[in-house]
Parts: structure tokens; sequence; C-alpha cells
């Protein structure tokens, strides 16, 4: 009955609020060519078309979503950065250096000091304001508020003082390890340097320092960023970012074979994939940071609070199937939560010799539903991004626990929406795509209690509601032997796998597509902004400008 | 056999034994000392490993996780891991056995599940809870060090195969046997080489004196260092030279006494000859006209003095004898009878002198003999004859005599041999001149004088045989030359 009810509800959100099919098909056939800043009318504008109907959210502190943390890159800054390009490097961002932690009284302390001379951006009419210590400090209290942010649990036993009109400390009580406490001042979730101000209509309005801004709020077409000329480390050589709403894979493509687009985001599609493959002049680039999919099980409630139900559909999943409609080359098989690439990850061979790799045995799923009364399976409903990864994932699981007869019945919803019901436990099961700095982050996130979604202290992304590894996540945050976290991680996830809170798939490289005119400015090994990054550097070849 | 080979002989088995002992003790005090190092070492690999599996148990318990079911299996995952990661030497490893003789972990995943439980050696391994082990496994004799980890019932090994403890000895022990031979053979050879350079100045000695031997005094040893060697090269120069020169003295006074020699027999056969012309002439005469007056005066003496004319008779007689003894002495001083007769009758007659006056017997065989030599050689032969038949008579007392003379190509032989006592030649040398008389030094003389030379060959009690040979005089009637 509670499904139906749940059924129901969602056929009218869908019929209302969030009507499907988006209205991203309604792109012109000719995209007029925009001079958003009259003052640079020689700079041309760099069209990106993403995979989204809309953006889930402006503010980067609820940013989730990876449309959500692409506009964030390039409206916001944070203390350090992860380098241009390459994730494995951080680098000063607005702090004139990166600090070493000090103990204060017990405590560990990390003073910043602000570059001088950094703009925020300003609206028409307005005169910019200077980045100051106090806006820093507050643009935390926001991110570890969680009334506010979405990240405000990675920042608890955290506080930060003012010391200075460029200065300010922070207090890390009990103490962090830099590996976990430098992404928290980074360009990344929390992160982000945002003022909060009220537009001429009262509206609250935030502001960032990044290169790019937006004046007008996106339409159900398109969001025009405008370039931050007074952008500390020089004026952008772009125009502007023009990003398109194209969640059609296809009319994605399209937009760039006939040059309507400089970039688009690819799709993980192998058909898709071999479509570009003859087109002269554009160019694939794969990188990281690979985002880790899993499948959570919400153990909260029924079916899958029975352990049995769980490891039944782990023994029914088979993992090199869920690979098979994506690219060679771009997905690869994971065994544990944090892929293996990670602190804390663990290898398939080790996870085999522990026997909790779940290796395809039908019968044992069968076996399992039976001891669990399940005999005849079940059904259930679930909510589906417009995104092509996860409606890939969910057809092949639908496909696969068919034969242990559950029966889960897809719904695409576009991706902001899938991202918002999923967080109000609508899937019973969960496949979730996601990139987190450190395990740590990953872990806390994702299986801690106080993020469990709709009832955690700060709600994150515990699709599972689970919390049987609380206590192993504090302990390693706090430990202060590398060696040691390490092992706790990988005790934690075993413990995951061992009940079968989540299934392992794969992780997989970013993809995009882009005319060989498009240079960002920097090599891309990997970018924890999740795209190619567009900074004050990007430019686009004039000989190629072409479009229309 | 040379020096060099002979220290070749001595010095390479000493070397070779030697540097072989030498080798050997090395290698076993290296053996024991790898030996120990190898249980030290076994040891703290067996420690590490223990302290690995320690930490991964303690893990569990100082964190609360031991609810975690897989949580045991990953903590002896993680050991197991870093078990692997123990490295004992090449060879080396760690495993693991259960109570019961399983191997739990092993490098070799194949052998994971072999059961140990009925080898020999793992009867210790039950007894005790730590130890060592020597036993052979897959053909091999292994060094082991076992401890028993409780918690988790696992017996654990730290083991390496005998060969590879030993394995860079067993490597040097080739070398040491090749080094030991090398090195002995290198040694030899140096000492052959450097003997021989030592050596070869001798050696030129060694020539030299040869060469000196055989009478070339004018060797000089090339001198190429200034040490011993070369000193005595030095000396031995000058002592050639010196040698050279009293050698040339010598010959210059040998010629002087040869040709004295030579003078002084011509002198003395001149002697007899002018002696015995002197008696035959003077005294012979004389003789002869006084035996006349004295048988003048017997014939001139009535038979009245009978007495007288007895002393008369008596007196002729006594001339008669004296002139006879007169003549013998001429015919001894000079044999005229070589000249009137020839050598053969002469040497004839001379042995039937001596026949008639000792007691002895001659065979003789001197044909073909006259007319060969000259009138003057032939006196020198007879002298030689004489001396030699006086020599057996008198000193000899010889009883029979051979003599014989041959012609054999452009050489008279002549032989003669006797019966008598014989004598120690090498004694008779060892005497001084003035003991040893000038009987044998003449007949030397006249037979150098003749152009030949005597061989004497005798020994006490065996005879003396004296043979001599002369050349044959150009345009003799019987020679060739």
């Amino acid at each position: 009955m509670k499904y139906v009810l749940k059924l129901i509800c969602f056929i009218l959100i869908c019929l209302g609020a969030f009507p499907y099919p988006s209205t991203s098909g309604e792109i012109p056939t000719e995209i007029s060519p925009q001079q958003p800043n009259q003052k640079n009318p020689a700079r041309a504008i760099l069209r990106m078309g993403i995979h989204v109907s809309k953006f889930n959210t402006l503010d980067p502190h609820r940013a989730a979503s990876t449309s959500d943390r692409i506009l964030a890159d390039m409206l916001y800054n944070g203390l350090i950065r992860f380098k241009p390009g390459n994730s494995r490097q951080m680098e000063p961002d607005l702090a004139v250096e990166i600090p070493e932690p000090v103990m204060v009284r017990g405590k560990q302390t990390w003073t910043f000091k602000l570059k001088e001379n950094i703009f925020f951006q300003a609206y028409p009419g307005e005169s910019p304001e200077k980045l100051t210590a106090l806006e820093v400090c507050k643009s935390f209290i926001k991110a570890a508020d969680p009334q506010r942010s979405a990240y405000a649990g990675g920042y608890e036993g955290i506080s930060v003082v003012v010391t200075g009109p460029h200065t300010l400390r922070f207090t890390v009580d009990p103490p962090q390890s830099p590996l976990l406490f430098l992404p928290k001042v980074a360009n990344y979730a929390g992160g982000f340097i945002v003022k909060e101000t009220v537009d001429e209509r009262g509206m609250l309005r935030l502001k960032g320092t990044g290169p790019f801004y937006f004046i007008n709020a996106p339409d159900d077409r398109h969001l025009l960023l405008n370039p931050h000329d007074d952008y500390f480390r020089g004026k952008p050589l772009l125009g502007g970012v023009d990003i398109y709403f194209l969640p059609d894979a296809d009319q994605r493509l399209s937009s760039i074979v006939d040059q309507k687009m400089h970039v688009i985001v690819g799709e993980t599609d192998a058909r898709w994939l071999q479509r570009i493959k003859d087109k002269k002049d554009l160019r694939l680039d794969s990188f990281g940071v690979s985002e880790i999919v899993n499948i959570y099980f919400n153990t909260s409630t029924p079916p899958f609070s029975d352990i049995r139900v769980r490891k039944a559909v782990a023994y029914a999943v088979d993992r090199n199937q869920f690979l098979a409609p994506f690219g060679p080359g771009l997905v690869y098989s994971v065994f544990s939560p944090v892929p293996p690439y990670m602190p804390g990850g663990l290898k398939e061979q080790e996870i085999k010799a522990l026997g909790l790799d779940y290796d395809t045995n039908i019968n044992r799923a069968k076996q399992l539903m039976a001891e669990a009364g399940l005999t005849h399976g079940f059904k259930m409903d679930v909510v589906v991004s417009e995104v092509g990864s996860f409606s890939n994932n969910y057809r092949t699981l639908q496909t696969q626990l068919a034969a242990i007869n559950i029966t889960m019945t897809l719904h695409l919803v576009d991706h902001a929406t899938m991202h918002r019901l999923i967080r109000q436990d609508f899937n019973p099961i969960v496949i979730y795509e996601a990139f987190r700095p450190n395990t740590d982050e990953f872990l806390s996130r994702f299986f801690h209690s106080s993020a469990t979604i709709s009832s955690g202290k700060t709600p994150a992304t515990n699709f599972s509601h689970y919390k049987g590894i609380d206590e192993l996540i504090e302990t390693a945050r706090l430990e202060r032997f590398t060696s040691r976290q390490i092992k706790l991680w990988e005790y934690a996830q075993i413990k995951l796998l061992e009940e079968m809170v989540v299934y392992p798939l794969h992780h997989k490289n970013q993809i995009y597509v882009r005319w060989d005119t498009v240079d960002y400015g920097h090599p891309i090994i990997s970018t924890t902004a999740l795209y190619p990054q567009f900074t004050e550097k990007t430019t686009i070849q004039t000989q190629r400008d072409t479009l229309q | 056999m040379k020096i060099h080979h002979k220290l070749l002989g001595v010095t390479l088995p000493i070397a070779l034994i030697a540097l072989l002992m030498g080798s050997y003790v090395t290698f076993h005090l290296s053996q024991q000392a790898l030996h120990q190092i190898a249980q030290r070492w076994l040891k703290t690999r067996l420690d590490e490993a223990i302290n690995v599996i320690h930490q991964q148990e303690t893990f569990l318990r100082m964190y609360g996780i031991t609810n975690i079911h897989a949580g045991t299996h990953k903590a002896q995952y993680d050991a197991k891991q870093g078990l692997a990661a123990i490295q004992i030497g090449k060879r080396g490893y760690v495993y693991i056995l259960d109570k019961n003789g399983d191997i739990l972990f092993h490098p070799d995943p194949k052998l994971i599940g072999t059961s140990m439980g009925q080898r020999p050696w793992f009867a210790l391994v039950q007894q005790q809870t730590k130890g060592e082990l020597n036993y052979t496994w897959q053909g091999e004799k292994h060094l082991g060090k076992f401890d028993f980890f409780e918690p988790w019932g696992w017996i654990v090994v730290a083991t390496d195969p005998y060969n590879e403890i030993y394995g860079s000895l067993n490597k040097t022990r080739d070398y040491l046997l090749g080094m030991a031979l090398w090195g002995s053979i290198l040694i030899s050879f140096f000492i052959v080489v450097m003997t021989r350079k030592i050596f070869n100045p001798l050696q030129l000695l060694v020539k030299g004196a040869e060469k000196v031997k055989q009478g070339d005094l004018n060797i000089q040893i090339p001198i190429k260092s200034t040490d011993e060697m070369g000193n005595l090269s030095r000396v031995f120069n000058a002592m050639a030279q010196e040698m050279k020169k009293n050698l040339e003295t010598l010959q210059t006074s040998e010629q002087q006494l040869h040709y004295l020699n030579s003078q002084l027999l011509t002198a003395q056969e001149d002697e007899r000859k002018r002696i015995s012309t002197e008696l035959h002439d003077e005294v012979g005469q004389s003789l002869t006209v006084m035996k006349l007056k004295m048988i003048m005066v017997e014939e001139g003496l009535t038979s009245k003095d009978h007495a007288a004319k007895q002393e008369c008779e008596e007196m002729v007689q006594y001339i008669d004898m004296t002139i006879e003894n007169v003549r013998r002495l001429c015919r001894d001083l000079t044999p005229t009878v070589i000249a009137d007769l020839g050598l053969a009758a002469a040497l004839m007659w001379l042995i039937e002198n001596m026949e008639h006056h000792f007691d002895i017997a001659a065979d003789i065989d001197l044909n073909n003999v006259d007319e060969i030599l000259s009138l003057e050689r032939q006196l020198l032969v007879y002298r030689i004859f004489q001396e030699a038949l006086s020599n057996a008579v008198k000193h000899a007392r010889a009883t029979r005599l051979e003599l014989t003379a041959s012609q054999a190509q452009h050489k008279l032989m002549f032989s003669i041999k006797d019966n008598g006592k014989g004598f120690d030649m090498g004694h008779v040398r060892c005497r001084g001149f003035e003991e040893r008389g000038l009987g044998l030094a003449t007949m030397q003389e006249r037979a150098r004088m003749l152009g030949g030379n005597i061989e004497i060959k005798t020994s006490p009690g065996c005879g003396t045989q004296l043979q001599f040979t002369v050349p044959v005089d150009k345009g003799s009637k019987h020679g060739n030359l």
C-alpha cells in the first residue's frame, strides 16, 4: 500500500512541478551569437551543452550533481584550489599560500592569509566589492550550517575566526590530517567562498570571485555566464560561457557536429561515442576524476532492511554486464565502495580473498530470497535520471533483478528531480555516481548516520540509512597515523560489504567532446570539478569561431 | 732435470696444497659463519613475521572491530600480504601452517592446503612452540625457524634453502679452488721465470766452463747484471783470460821443454855416438894394440917363463874381454846394427841380448818395420823399446814378452807386453818427478819426438802393455805419403 501511495505521489509530481520530457528539446535550430559583454565585443563566447535540463541549485554549498558542480567551479573560488586540470595537485587560490597546521593550546590551527585586491563579481550598477577575511569567515559559517549547506557535516569540530582584514584562523578539534582538512577549504563543496547578497527584488543572490558570473538566472534553455573582468588572476580571454541544457544525448551530439556548440558533455555510451569517431576536428577528452558508481540499499525499510534480501540482490547482480553499454576504456569495475585508486580502496583480489565479491550466483540469490520469505519476489518503483549513464545502469539492474523475481519499475525524470527525490527516500535502491575528494568525505557523506538523507543531522547522501560504521569513520578521521587510518577505512568498507549495505559497480571517467579550436588553457589529467574547467586562460581559436 | 724444473716440482705442489688448505679453512669458517648468520637472519625474519601478524591481530582488538566477521579474515589477509612481502634472500620465504600441518599460506599459491602433518619434522613443530628446523622439502635441504601464534593457531615458519644460504659460499668455493689452482700455477710460473732469470747467467757460466773444458779460453760470458751472478760472470771471464795466458805460457814452456828434451836426447845420442866412436876408435884400438903387444910379449917368453906366460895369456884374455865389453858398450851407446841391419834386427839383437843376460823369453813379430822410418826415428823407436824392455826385466820382473809392430794406414803401431807385476799408473802419476824417475818421461818424450804418443795399460799383478804409434815418414819405402 505504501508503495502505491508513493507511486501516486510520484505521478502527481511528474505531471505538476517536474513535467517530463523536459523543455531541453526546444533548442533553437540556430543559435544566434550573443554579446553579453559589450565592453569586450571581440572576445568569443564558449558554448557548452550539458547533459541535464536544468541546474539543481545555484548554491555551491548545495551542489551535488555534476552540472551544479560545473557551474560552481566557474563562479567561485576556494582558499586553495585543486590545480585546473590536475586534481592531484593543490595550490593557493584566494589564499597567499597553503599553511602548515600549528598546535595552539592543544588544538590544531590553520591560519590563512588572503591575497589582496580580490573582487567579488558585480552586477550592473554595482561597484566591485573587495574580498575580506570577514566574507570568507561568513562563507564558512554558511557552509557549516546544515540549513544552508549540504556539506555542513564536514565542518563539525571546525571553527573559524577573523584575525585581521585579510587573515583568518581555523581551529580544528580534534586535529585532522592535511589530507582531510585541506579539501574542506578548497574549491570544492563547502570550500567555495560565497557572498550572500540581496538583489533589487529582495531575493538572495550569491556572489563569487570566479572568472565568470551570471546576471540573469537560467531559463529553461540556457544560462549565460559573463566574464568577470576584475578576476584576480586576470581578465578572462573568453567573452563568456553559454551553458545550454541538452539532456538528450543525440541532440547534444548533433549540436556540436553542427557547430552550434564548442563543448558538450559526452556520453559513456559505446554507440554514442562511435558516432563521433569519424568527425574530423572533434576531440574526445576522457579524464578523471573518476566517479564511483554504487548501488545503495535503504536498510531502514523492508524489503532491504533484511540483509538476506540485500545479499540476494548482490548475488543476482553481475557487475560486468553493467559495463557493456559504456565505451571501452571508460568504465572499470570496482569491488569496494571506495575505488582502489583512493586511500582505503580495496582491490578486487583482496575482496575476493575475503569472499565479499558476491560473485554472481542466481541460485544462491533465490535461496536467500526464499529464506527471507520472498520466494516470489517483490515490486518496487524507482526514479531514474535522464542522464544516460544513470538510465543505463538502472535498466541493467532491472534486467538482472528480474531473475530473482524482483520487478523494478523505472520512472525517468530529469536529473535534478532524481537528485531531489532520491533524497526524499523515494528509491529503496539507489544507483549513484559521485566523486569525493577523500575517503573520509566519501564514507562520511554516504554511510555516516549524520549524513542520512531526510533524517540525518547534516543530511547528505547516506541513502542506505546506515549507521554501522559511524565509530570507524570517526576513529579513522581522528587517527594521526595514515596507515591505521587507511586500515580503518578498509575495515569500514568490509563491514559495509559484509552487511551488503552497498554494492560497488564501477567507476567512470569524465567524457567531454570539443572542437579542437577550444583550448582549455591547461592540460587535463583529472579535475574535481567534473568538467574540463574553463578559466581565465580558456580560449577559442578565431579561425574556427564560425559557430552560428 | 733443470733447476727450475726441480723448483717447479717442489713449489707447485707446496703452493697448491697451501692454497687449497687455506681455501678449505676459509670455506669451512665461512660456512660456519654463514650458518650462524642465517640462523639469526631467519630469526629476525620470523620475528618480523610474527610482529606483522601480531599487529594485524592487535589492530582488531585495539579498535574494537572483532565483531566484523570478515574483519578477522581481512586481518589475516593483510598479515599474509605482509608475510609475502618479507624477503629472505631470493628463495627464502615465510609460510604458515595450522595445527594439523596444513599450509594456510605459502608464496606458491598452489601449495596452500597441502598437508605437512605427516612430515617427520612436523612432530617437533607440534611439541615445541618455537625452534629450529632442518628439513628436506621438494628434494632440497632447508633451514627453518618456527614460532606459534596462538590467537590464530598459526605456526609461522621462516625458511631458506641451504643452497641459498651457502649459495654465495658455494660460488666462492669454486672461486677459491680456481684461485688456489691458478694461484699455485702463477706462483710456480713466477718462480720458474725468476729461477730462469737467476740461473740464466749460471747456465752461461756452465756453457762457458764446458768451452773452457774443450780448450776454448776465448769465451766471454755476457755480464747482464751487477749482482752476485754478474760478479761471478766477471770473475769467470777474468779467470778464463788468466787461464788463457797461463796456457799460452805453459804451451810455450812445454814447447821449450820439448825442444830442450829433444835437444838433450839428441845431444845424448850424439854424445853416446861420440863416446862410442871414441871407445871404438881410441880405446878399442889401444886395447887391440895392447893385446897384440901382450901376444908379442907372450911369444917372446920362454917356456921357463911359464908363469909370466900364463899371466900374459890371462892378460890377453882379459884384454879380449875388455875389448868385447867396449864393443858391447859401443853397441849399447850407438846401436850401429840399426844402420847396418835395420830396426827389426836391432830390436832382435836387443832382445836376444836380454834373453842372454836375463831369464826371459820373448815372442817377436816385428816384420815390415825396416826402412819405413828414418834412421834417427828408428833410433828413437829403438830407445823406447830399450827402456821398456829394461823396465820389464828390471822392475816388473817379467819372464815373458810379446813385441809386435804393425802398420795401419799411415801409422806404425808398436806394442810391448809383459807378464810382470805391473803397477798402479795413477799412483805413479801422483809421485813427484824425482820419485817417478825418467824412464816413462823419456819414453813419452821420444814418442812425442816421433810424432806419436805412448799409452800404457797396466795394473798391479796384471802385467804391462805399452803401445805407441809413429806416423809413417813421407817418402818411406812402405809409406804412402
